[in-house]
């Protein structure tokens, strides 16, 4: 490897260290988002960008203001807790050496559970459960990985056992069913 | 200071896999084994951490079977099997290799690649990481593309200086002419073809048995 | 899940869909647009007017187009237009950047590392910056970037190895100072 090679090696680990409060700008965004689809699919939503669609008197909107400033901390920290969304939270954004955060996504219609399996968390099913995200059949972890190679797979309802459809396959069908790769911190060459 | 850890990262990513036996790995395979299954695993642990091989994709064998309820026999076969393809990997892919590049290569091994085809993507990529075009050629393996062509098309691909990123990307889009419906054996040599087309450069293409590829200009 | 997989479900009016998308993307969108803008709060802001435009836009989506790239182009551009703005004009780096405000995988060493680096960057034009944070730090392809950035290959290939220069010039500087 060159000079050249280091620095930038050197630069562009620099510039990949995490940013502190991701997790936390992620669930506030994805608070928008549905906020942002609740207002498309009830309609709602209209008025304020119309300055006229909404008038009130000042003190009352104060208080309406302050009302559902109240109510909503209080019964989003709990409906952000039953979804699975982790409420913002003081933290540094902390990974450990070599590692990335990963995140998986799987699509499983109908299944009230699905953990994630793998060489990081030793095939546990209940280490690594998956959220569920605002509609049903869609579900998601982040985990911090090592960089190397990792075999994985999701298990549903604790029973069913699936590989990741949009992930390369292992070769071999050690115990009757395939498992899934992931090459973690390979890829980055410029 | 920072350039001395930098170092002591990069030497801990690029160490070819323990030497010595794991006691956490150990303590892990005892807790969750049956005594009389984790003991015969363990002896192939600890043999293999002799022999500088690496250990964890062992551990996570038979861990993973336990977790899939497999039986004894079936867990203990695994890991030696495993521990064999990690030797024969190493063979092929020289003693620098890395843990992660001999747990591909076993891998490969054992669907039925060829040590040659190994020793050979490592002709072609000497001192860059051979990881992911070990898990492209398994995959390619798994959904049903015959060996010699699997192989070839890794090999083609790499030999005209294909990076990762295109071979992730021919990985997809020849896993989507499969699921399509297309024959695995024709997807592959569509896959390469069109990364051929986009890969600038001379294709190095000498010693492969697959039809030489036109790129256009 | 693929990107591709995940937007046809989105289009098709599953919000949880696009989540995934979002879960898989937003600390790319959010450390290249700390990095453009120097600013970790209105870099977040940037985030989610992005994610909120592309989730609006996704009926523009085409399938053939890689999903990140996409999601970039509108990046940039949210980035271009809140760099455009009279209080992040003067694009800060190098204190708004580093004490608490984007950090830090392991103790100190890290913490340099992110410090030089936002402070090598002070002073680069938004263009060049832009270039060379999608090149070097976000590892995309010169076809790539042109589509994002609307910029010439070669122009930006020119760019990069401007910024390049420019950055490693001031990086050594600091390197040097910091031995010292």
């Amino acid at each position: 490897m060159n000079g050249d090679d280091r620095w930038d090696d050197d630069a562009r680990a620099a510039y990949q260290l995490p940013i502190e409060g991701e997790e936390q700008a992620r669930d506030r965004a994805i608070l928008r988002l549905r906020r942002e689809s609740a207002k498309r699919r009830t309609g709602m939503g209209a008025w304020w960008v119309d300055p006229d669609g909404l008038r009130m008197r000042p003190a009352l909107a104060a208080v309406c203001v302050l009302a559902v400033l109240v109510i909503g901390a209080w019964s989003g920290a709990g409906w952000m807790a039953s979804r699975g969304v982790r409420a913002p939270r003081p933290s540094i954004a902390t990974l450990p050496s070599g590692s990335t955060a990963v995140t998986f996504v799987f699509r499983a219609p109908g299944a009230t559970r699905v953990s994630l399996v793998g060489d990081f968390n030793g095939w546990d099913p209940e280490a690594t459960p998956l959220a569920r995200a605002t509609t049903g059949e869609i579900w998601i972890a982040q985990v911090p990985l090592e960089h190397g190679l990792h075999a994985y797979a999701f298990v549903i309802d604790g029973r069913d056992w699936a590989p990741d459809p949009s992930a390369p396959l292992a070769p071999v069908a050690t115990f009757g069913r395939r498992n899934s790769l992931l090459v973690v911190g390979e890829d980055q060459a410029l | 200071m920072r350039r001395l850890l930098a170092l002591a990262l990069a030497s801990s990513l690029l160490a070819p896999g323990r030497a010595s036996g794991d006691e956490s790995e150990e303590a892990r395979l005892r807790a969750r084994l049956k005594p009389e299954l984790a003991t015969p695993v363990i002896e192939v642990v600890r043999s293999a951490a002799a022999q500088g091989l690496p250990t964890a994709p062992l551990v996570a064998r038979a861990l993973e079977g336990a977790s899939r309820q497999a039986g004894d026999e079936a867990i203990l076969e695994a890991v030696r099997g495993y521990a064999a393809g990690l030797a024969a990997a190493r063979r092929a892919l020289g003693s620098t290799a890395r843990a992660a590049e001999l747990d591909a290569g076993a891998g490969a091994l054992m669907a039925g690649v060829p040590e040659d085809s190994l020793a050979s993507l490592k002709r072609a990529r000497p001192s860059g990481s051979l990881v992911i075009p070990l898990v492209v050629l398994s995959d390619f393996v798994a959904r049903g593309v015959p060996v010699a062509n699997a192989s070839n098309a890794v090999l083609a691909a790499t030999r005209a200086g294909a990076a990762d990123p295109a071979l992730l990307r021919m990985r997809e889009r020849i896993d989507e002419r499969i699921l399509r419906g297309e024959a695995p054996t024709g997807a592959s040599r569509e896959g390469l073809r069109e990364l051929l087309m986009k890969t600038p450069g001379t294709p190095k293409e000498r010693g492969s048995r697959e039809p030489r590829e036109r790129r256009q200009p | 899940m693929t990107d591709a997989e995940l937007v046809a479900h989105a289009v098709a009016g599953d919000v949880g869909a696009f989540e995934g998308l979002v879960a898989r993307h937003h600390a790319d969108c959010l450390r290249f647009a700390a990095h453009m803008l120097g600013d970790r709060i209105e870099a977040e802001d940037v985030v989610q007017e992005t994610l909120l435009r592309a989730y609006r836009s996704l009926g523009t989506y085409q399938e053939r187009q890689q999903f990140r790239p996409w999601l970039f182009r509108i990046l940039v551009n949210r980035c271009r237009t809140a760099a455009g703005r009279a209080h992040a004009r003067r694009l800060r780096t190098a204190v708004e950047l580093t004490p608490g405000a984007a950090i830090v995988r392991d103790a100190t060493d890290g913490f340099e590392l992110r410090s030089r680096l936002s402070r090598a960057m002070e002073g680069l034009d938004e263009v060049h910056r832009e270039a060379f944070v999608l090149k070097l730090g976000e590892g995309l392809e010169y076809e790539e970037i042109a589509r994002i950035t609307g910029a010439s290959v070669p122009a930006l290939k020119m760019r990069v190895k401007r910024a390049r220069d420019q950055i490693r010039a001031r990086w050594e500087e600091l390197e040097h100072d910091e031995r010292r």
